[in-house]
């Protein structure tokens, strides 16, 4: 049954993307990139890379 | 450089009527619907979170707290990771139920009015200092422009016109409903505006003020500390509480909800702004830092929430520092529009109408009431805003006052979890929670403000108590007030009670589930509904809600089934609920419109409910679900497929299946006859099908009916049902069963005609043979009697007797040739070719008019033959003869003493044309289908056999011929027998005439 197992792993890929962000944003990994003297832009980067699995996401399900 | 204040506030209102006049357009169609409904201008409308505190404060806060701005915008894009899936169920369930703002969406999942009203008033004062944090920050951005003007001026001029472009806004006309697509499309555009303007200031930050991005690495490198100024607070900062405010903040704050969900034009729109809405904050926010290290650079002298404006200012940028205050106005008034609405429309569904409309009557005109209510509620809403801002804020930063907000909308955050995922969450449990974390939240962050402002005089310090030495007051305020919250959410669920409309709209909300109505409702037509709703609502309200939810339905004002006014009375409340809010709605429904709850009616309904949501959801089901439903599909379809009338009746006689069978029999489409009871289907329907299932019968077999023009024959059966339907107590009904055997009937009967005929053609054959001897002795006789008188002297007596003898021996001839037709007609034997010769048409016809003549009723009538001279016809002369007698027979028969036969021969190209006429009585309508029927005769017994127009017909046909009997106008019958003058290749055998 295609579309429930869609439903699924949409779920799923939901679910990954919010352990991505905590991961990304609220883990020591945060503490790593803000005590390390990273270049100015770098959370940028960080949220952009966050915005375009996200935008992926989307056009996955849209494909399906 | 300076600009003026009338400058700035031509500027401002010159900035709101272009944003008007975006509304307008988009809502009159001058700017296309496709680019109003576009995803992208939905997911631009969405930056109406970016509010001063974006613009401005965030730089402050970049000063202050560094990249701690940040987390209002990454919190953000986390929830909305959520958006394609639980933001889309809270959609369905805010479009389903016409919820239009957080407190309807409360006030449906923890049912009560208490609900509404508290949730509405906390919303109400939570937002209060969002709203004093855009006025401070217009009024502070204009003292940085002009340095003049007392800011309580401003202040009130500033919320003035919001005020009236508000109204404009949302309340300028009667609309009951909240869809704006003008406001989407205003919104959108404030939200580019905004963009282009911080973009502008950060673009000239960079190269204007720095020269370029490697001049600014450069600069960056020469004050490491810079750098470490923005990253420490990441790690010693309340990082992530603020990332969890700004999560809770996505979708709680009220333009946020709003903007989401209530003005939503389409949507699928939401997985776009899943990733569009966080790049646009993303883009917002880019130029934050370069903005405040231009200022630090040039040591603007402003707050550093004003660097946007003190760099143009500083390098005499008029424009730039125009563009940037346009901005800032753009961020400011945006939010309090939206705001305001929402609120509003709140205060008005769940403070202000569930007072009022006690004492309303039916002159009232809840359309104006709402309208005015709504401007009169922005109005001091703003007002509101205006005082917190005069008697309350005082040196406080933007960000701080936004962040006050923040934390008492995560309040809801319990609330909306269990309205998501926890039926067992109650009314009881939200309320407590919500007033012990409101308690904290007052507590920790409202008091120090009105104590700083001097409105309450110092005493403990709640604050300080509850703040550990080194932790954030934010992180303190959000932990104590969300445990508060959550604690005594969980402990009232548990402990209290939920009433069965809880129970209801928890499954709704958590699962979706389907719930068929149930109950009848006691007006029993959609005008006794428009008679009680105007009561309340006043009569044109009362009309417009009727008449809008029988068009939604496809309904008229004369439906009187029970299932389908259930299904009005559940329509009217979700309208109501769009206008009222749902608690309000419910009122006046379950007040208005009662509902006999023990009653069985509505089972229709209540199947037809639970198939359109099992279609509706069928996408959704899963695993052993899908193949239920799968199954369910199967069953139906072949119920509705099958060859034979099925029908089942509720216990109550309320028709429940009606499948196409039915409603090629009946003539009555199941639309209309689901849900109906069954004696008042329309006749003769309703009686036959109401009687047999009345009745002890289990079967009925031949049962006649008449309708239409036909007689029809029908086997009906039955049988009881034990299995119930729902939840419903009364269980059982009837299946019933209804076979149309008309044809078979038919086909019975022909088969028995076939069967007598045979057994006429056995009978046939022996009275021939016993016929055909003392015939056989008749004309031997005869012949020796004609021999015996040819010797007799030639005197009249002699020619009398020879004529009679030849008289006798045709008449003998003509039975011989009858019985022969006969065994020939029941044999269903054809013409022979041998049978065929040529012979004078007009000698035929005077044939079978002196032996018709020879009859008493022939002697009756006088016969006049015309026509036939000289035509020749080729075919059987002795069976021709006799359908001529038979015809002429019948037509002297028919026609009183004294009248006229007439018979006209003619020929009609390669045929014959015998026309009989009468005028007599006539052929009945009813009897005319039948004379070509064997044994089918009007006249009395012995006087007619009902065979002589079937053997004619028979042997026209045999000869290729028609024979047809038409009614004269005039009276009487006309007959006309058509023949080939030569027969036709069947009739010959391959020989030629």
């Amino acid at each position: 049954m295609p579309e429930s197992s869609n439903s699924r792993s949409a779920g799923e890929r939901v679910f990954l993307l919010l352990l991505l962000a905590l991961f990304l944003f609220a883990s020591p990994f945060a503490e790593w990139w803000a005590s390390s003297r990273l270049p100015w832009h770098f959370p940028f980067t960080l949220w952009l890379l966050l915005i375009a699995l996200v935008a992926a996401n989307q056009f996955l399900d849209r494909r399906r | 450089m300076t600009l003026e204040l009338w400058e700035l506030f031509l500027a401002a209102v010159a900035y709101l009527g272009a944003l008007f006049f975006v509304a307008y357009a988009a809502e009159r169609g001058r700017i296309p619907a496709r680019l109003v409904s576009h995803p992208l201008t939905y997911a631009l409308s969405l930056g109406v979170y970016a509010t001063s505190w974006s613009y401005y404060g965030s730089v402050g806060l970049a000063q202050s707290g560094g990249y701690n701005f940040l987390t209002i915008y990454i919190g953000v894009t986390i929830a909305f990771i959520f958006a394609p899936t639980l933001g889309q169920r809270v959609l369905h369930i805010a479009r389903d139920y016409q919820l239009a703002s957080l407190a309807d969406l409360f006030a449906f999942r923890y049912r009560g009015q208490a609900t509404g009203f508290l949730v509405t008033l906390f919303m109400l004062f939570g937002v209060m200092p969002y709203i004093a944090l855009q006025i401070r920050a217009v009024t502070e951005s204009i003292r940085t422009i002009t340095h003049e003007a007392p800011p309580e001026i401003i202040a009130l001029v500033f919320c003035v016109t919001l005020t009236v472009f508000a109204i404009l806004f949302g309340a300028r006309h009667i609309t009951p409903r909240e869809k704006h697509e003008g406001l989407v499309a205003a919104i959108a555009f404030e939200s580019a505006v905004k963009l282009v303007a911080l973009l502008s200031v950060g673009a000239f930050a960079v190269w204007g003020v720095f020269g370029g991005l490697d001049e600014l690495d450069l600069w960056l490198q020469a004050r490491p500390q810079t750098l470490e100024a923005l990253y420490r607070p990441v790690i010693e900062g309340p990082w992530v509480t603020l990332l969890f405010l700004a999560f809770c903040a996505a979708f709680l704050l009220p333009r946020q909800f709003h903007m989401t969900f209530t003005e939503n034009l389409a949507p699928n729109a939401l997985g776009t702004a899943s990733w569009v809405f966080p790049l646009y904050l993303l883009l917002l926010n880019l130029p934050i830092v370069p903005i405040l290290w231009a200022g630090q650079h040039l040591g603007v002298a402003t707050s550093a929430d004003f660097y946007p404006l003190g760099i143009a200012l500083q390098h005499g940028h008029g424009a730039l520092a125009l563009l940037t205050f346009i901005g800032g106005i753009s961020a400011a008034s945006a939010m309090v529009i939206v705001t305001t609405l929402a609120l509003a429309s709140m205060c008005l569904n769940h403070l202000v109408l569930p007072a009022s409309l006690v004492s309303s009557r039916a002159q009232t005109d809840l359309y104006r009431w709402i309208l005015w209510g709504k401007r009169i509620a922005i109005a001091a809403i703003i007002a509101a805003g205006y005082a917190f801002y005069r008697l309350v804020v005082r040196d406080e930063g933007l960000v701080e006052l936004g962040l006050i907000s923040f934390v008492a909308i995560a309040q809801l955050l319990p609330g909306l979890l269990g309205l998501l995922f926890w039926p067992r969450a109650s009314r009881v449990g939200f309320l407590a929670g919500l007033m012990g974390g409101a308690l904290a939240w007052f507590g920790m962050l409202i008091v120090p403000l009105l104590v700083n402002a001097n409105v309450l005089s110092e005493g403990v310090n709640v604050t300080d108590l509850l703040t550990r030495e080194g932790s954030n007051i934010w992180t303190a305020a959000t932990f104590w007030s969300l445990a508060a919250n959550s604690l005594l959410f969980v402990a009232g669920s548990l402990l209290g009670e939920r009433n069965a409309e809880e129970a209801e709209a928890a499954e709704i909300c958590t699962q979706g589930d389907i719930k068929p109505l149930s109950g009848e409702v006691t007006e029993t037509s959609p005008g006794q509904f428009q008679r009680q709703l105007s009561e309340v609502m006043g009569a044109k309200a009362g009309k417009a809600e009727v008449v809008r939810a029988l068009d939604e339905l496809h309904l008229d004002m004369h439906e009187e089934r029970p299932a389908e006014l259930r299904r009005l009375r559940e329509r009217i409340e979700r309208n109501l609920s769009g206008l009222l809010g749902p608690v309000l709605a419910q009122l006046i429904v379950d007040n208005r419109l009662r509902l006999r709850h023990k009653s069985q009616v509505a089972m229709a309904e209540s199947i037809r409910f639970m198939e359109e949501r099992l279609e509706d959801s069928r996408t959704q089901l899963r695993g052993a679900m899908r193949a239920l439903d799968d199954l369910r599909r199967y069953h139906r379809d072949v119920l509705h497929e099958l060859p034979i009338g099925v029908c089942s009746v509720s216990g109550g006689g309320e028709i429940l299946i009606w499948n196409s069978a039915m409603n090629l029999l009946c003539d009555i489409d199941s639309r209309q006859a689901l849900g109906r009871n069954l004696a008042r289907l329309p006749q003769p329907w309703g009686k036959l099908l109401a009687d047999f299932a009345a009745s002890d019968d289990l079967h009925r077999v031949k049962e006649q009916l008449r309708f239409g023009e036909h007689r029809h024959s029908f086997n009906l059966h039955k049988a009881e049902i034990a299995t119930s339907v729902g939840e419903l107590q009364e269980a059982g009904g009837l299946v019933i069963l209804l076979e149309d055997r008309t044809e078979l009937d038919t086909l019975e009967a022909e088969l028995s005609h076939a069967a007598r005929l045979a057994s006429i053609g056995r009978f046939a054959a022996g009275v021939a043979h016993e016929i055909g001897n003392p015939l056989t002795g008749i004309d031997s006789i005869v012949q020796n009697m004609q021999y015996d008188v040819q010797n007799l002297p030639d005197n009249d007596q002699r020619r009398e007797l020879l004529q009679a003898a030849r008289d006798v021996r045709q008449q003998a001839q003509r039975i011989g040739a009858i019985v022969k037709s006969l065994l020939a007609f029941s044999h269903g034997e054809t013409l022979g070719a041998h049978d065929c010769e040529p012979f004078a048409v007009s000698d035929c016809i005077d044939e079978a008019v002196r032996l018709v003549s020879l009859s008493r009723a022939g002697k009756q009538v006088q016969i006049d033959a015309s026509g036939g001279a000289g035509l020749t016809l080729t075919a059987d002369r002795q069976r021709i003869l006799q359908v001529l007698v038979n015809l002429l027979s019948n037509a002297c028969d028919a026609s009183p003493p004294g009248s006229r036969v007439e018979v006209r021969c003619a020929r009609d190209g390669e045929h014959l044309t015998v026309d009989i006429t009468d005028r007599g009585c006539g052929i009945p309508e009813e009897q005319r289908q039948r004379i070509f029927e064997p044994f089918f005769t009007t006249k009395k017994v012995g006087e007619g056999t009902g065979l002589g127009l079937p053997l004619a017909h028979s042997i026209v046909e045999d000869h290729d011929g028609q024979l047809n009997v038409h009614d004269r106008a005039e009276g009487g019958t006309q007959v006309i027998v058509r023949l080939p003058l030569m027969p036709t290749q069947k009739n010959t055998g391959g020989k030629s005439a």
